[in-house]
């Protein structure tokens, strides 16, 4: 067969597979091809390419019809709209730089950190409404518990009508009710108490040695116990101003990173990856504080890994180099160490990172240093390693990468 | 529910000549739902890029809308003839930059075989179209995408229909050398 011959069945072959060729015209070409390896195979390898394309429409963009309505006049809202969607786009664009997005998510947290604080502070902080409703525990202390003697108390040291701010000193501490109960006679002193109070006073006048201070102790604990009672059932039911105070303690404790990281990897490889370059090696850290040592973060970020692995493709043993654009999520612990002088706020700290990617688990250690530029912003930097693990085929492969790493912290 | 949709190709066109602006945009409705789809595919296969892909597919309704408006002279086949428009607008926007090497690069891998496979031969296919000279190229996304007939293709790109059939089998023997080549690269270890 000469070459012009081939030709002109390998254009037929191209014709039949796009169904261009008539009954007659495939049952000519299908004779010759029985008796023609080569066209055999060039059969098969074009029906495999065939196959690689899938007819499919893609649908444009829904904005494209809004703004071709607006340029052709055909729909008034369309100027609007597109205008509209033109400043979401741009919004959307800036919003994707991680530096933005990180600012603004670091910011919203803050707002409302502040913002929970300040409302609880003015309607509903408990440690408020406990300092209010001690001052009206001292009212009816004054009034209602009145210290009398059926002794003249001519003692100018002690004052039968105790003042409140005595009052608030036998609160807190016994020294006073020791010197009035020394000073007197205890076994004729009565105290007008509540019921269960006065109870305990009899019990106790009951024995014959009434001792003092335990019956002092018991009357303040049950006194105050009855208080906190009190207290406790002044407070506003349900859940809300609970839930505010947990949200506020909790807030204190949280805090927010951003890390630039700057690695080098075990696997060299001259491909680029296509992703945006401005996403990479970033990370976003919150952070719960358990205390100044220990905290526990849940961070997520965008690294690339160069890989090789090797496995079966076509059904040829295959080697493959590529740069995978790794989109992380993982949990980290952090523990800091003592600073290194009291003069220098700087603590060494290290850090376990483990995390998932669409491949398979990321893991990360990093040792590092920080410093408090104040009590709310922390800078960070050190060196890290982190290996991520993949699958393929069956077989495991690993990637390898090392470095430092720097960023910023800010405690809330 | 757009009543014009049971209209062709040529009654809509009489109806976009209507003075009344209501029916005008119905009928330009119609249009745009029946073939925005197939001229932002040929768009963006051609030109591998969706924000170029999107321009011109505006373009080509604004000129469709101003030939209509303007010549007042009704179209037979719509989708034909914006795709004529799409085509030479592909052709005259800004000078793609030269391909000189295929890279393989950047391929997610899932865990599943096939899916892995699938989205390899995707890629491998997109960027070997990409790496074919524009003339190839339309033909074969008029063809394989678009499943328009030789002679349907030849009416678009103005040529007969022999020459588009003899082109077509060109493209497709380029096409398939590529995709044989990054397989090739698939297969050895890329030198550094």
């Amino acid at each position: 067969m000469n070459i012009k011959n081939n030709e002109y069945y390998l254009i037929k072959i191209s014709e039949f597979l796009d169904g261009e060729l008539s009954a007659d015209e495939t049952r000519e070409l299908f004779n010759h091809i029985a008796d023609n390896p080569e066209l055999q195979e060039e059969l098969k390898t074009s029906m495999a390419v065939r196959n690689m394309f899938h007819q499919e429409l893609i649908p444009p963009p829904k904005q494209a019809r809004i703004f071709l309505y607006s340029k052709l006049n055909l729909q008034k809202t369309a100027v609007i709209l597109s205008f509209l969607i033109s400043i979401a786009t741009q919004f959307r664009k800036i919003l994707l730089n991680p530096a933005v997005g990180a600012t603004l998510v670091g910011v919203g947290i803050f707002l409302l950190g502040y913002f929970s604080s300040e409302y609880l502070k003015s309607h509903n902080d408990i440690a408020s409404k406990k300092s209010n409703q001690t001052n009206s525990i001292v009212e009816q202390v004054d009034q209602k518990i009145p210290i009398v003697s059926s002794k003249e108390v001519i003692n100018n040291h002690i004052n039968s009508e105790i003042s409140n701010k005595q009052v608030v000193s036998f609160k807190n501490s016994k020294l006073l009710s020791s010197k009035v109960s020394n000073s007197l006679n205890l076994s004729q002193t009565s105290i007008n108490l509540p019921n269960n109070l006065t109870n305990i006073n009899q019990e106790e006048s009951s024995t014959s040695e009434p001792n003092n201070q335990d019956f002092e102790r018991k009357v303040i604990s049950t006194f105050y116990a009855q208080n906190d009672k009190n207290l406790s059932n002044n407070i506003p039911k349900g859940n809300f101003p609970e839930i505010n105070y947990l949200i506020s303690s909790f807030l204190d404790k949280m805090s927010i990173a951003i890390t630039k990281s700057n690695n080098n990897s075990n696997v060299k490889t001259n491909l680029e990856p296509l992703s945006n370059p401005m996403l990479n090696d970033y990370s976003l850290a919150i952070a719960y504080n358990f205390n100044e040592k220990n905290a526990l973060a849940i961070e997520f970020g965008q690294e690339n890994y160069a890989q090789r692995f090797s496995g079966i493709i076509n059904q040829s043993n295959a080697i493959i180099n590529q740069v995978y654009t790794a989109q992380w999520y993982g949990v980290s612990y952090q523990y800091n160490f003592d600073k290194l002088s009291p003069k220098l706020l700087i603590n060494p700290f290290f850090k376990v990172l483990t995390g998932i990617t669409k491949i398979g688990p990321l893991l990360k250690g990093s040792l590092g240093l920080s410093y408090s530029v104040n009590d709310k912003l922390i800078i960070n930097a050190g060196l890290e390693a982190s290996t991520l693990i993949y699958e393929f085929q069956g077989n495991r492969f690993n990637t390898n990468k090392y470095g430092f790493f720097y960023g910023a912290k800010l405690n809330f | 529910m757009n009543d014009f949709i049971k209209y062709n190709d040529l009654e809509i066109c009489a109806l976009m000549l209507s003075e009344n602006t209501e029916i005008r945009k119905q009928a330009f409705d119609v249009i745009y739902d029946r073939y925005a789809s197939v001229v932002y595919t040929f768009c963006l296969r051609f030109l591998q890029d969706k924000e170029s892909a999107k321009d011109i597919l505006q373009e080509t309704f604004i000129k469709f809308f101003d030939y209509i408006q303007v010549k007042k002279d009704p179209i037979e086949n719509i989708g034909g003839f914006l795709l004529k428009i799409a085509r030479n607008e592909c052709i005259n926007s800004r000078p793609r930059k030269k391909i000189t090497k295929v890279d393989y690069n950047n391929i997610e891998i899932e865990y599943n075989d096939n899916t892995y496979e699938q989205k390899q031969n995707r890629e491998i296919l997109l960027r070997a179209l990409d790496s074919l000279p524009a003339k190839y190229r339309e033909l074969l996304i008029l063809k394989e995408f678009l499943n328009y007939t030789y002679n349907e293709i030849a009416d678009i790109t103005d040529q007969s229909r022999n020459n588009v059939g003899i082109m077509i089998h060109r493209a497709k023997q380029m096409l398939k050398e590529i995709v044989l080549k990054i397989n090739k690269i698939t297969k050895i270890e890329i030198e550094e």
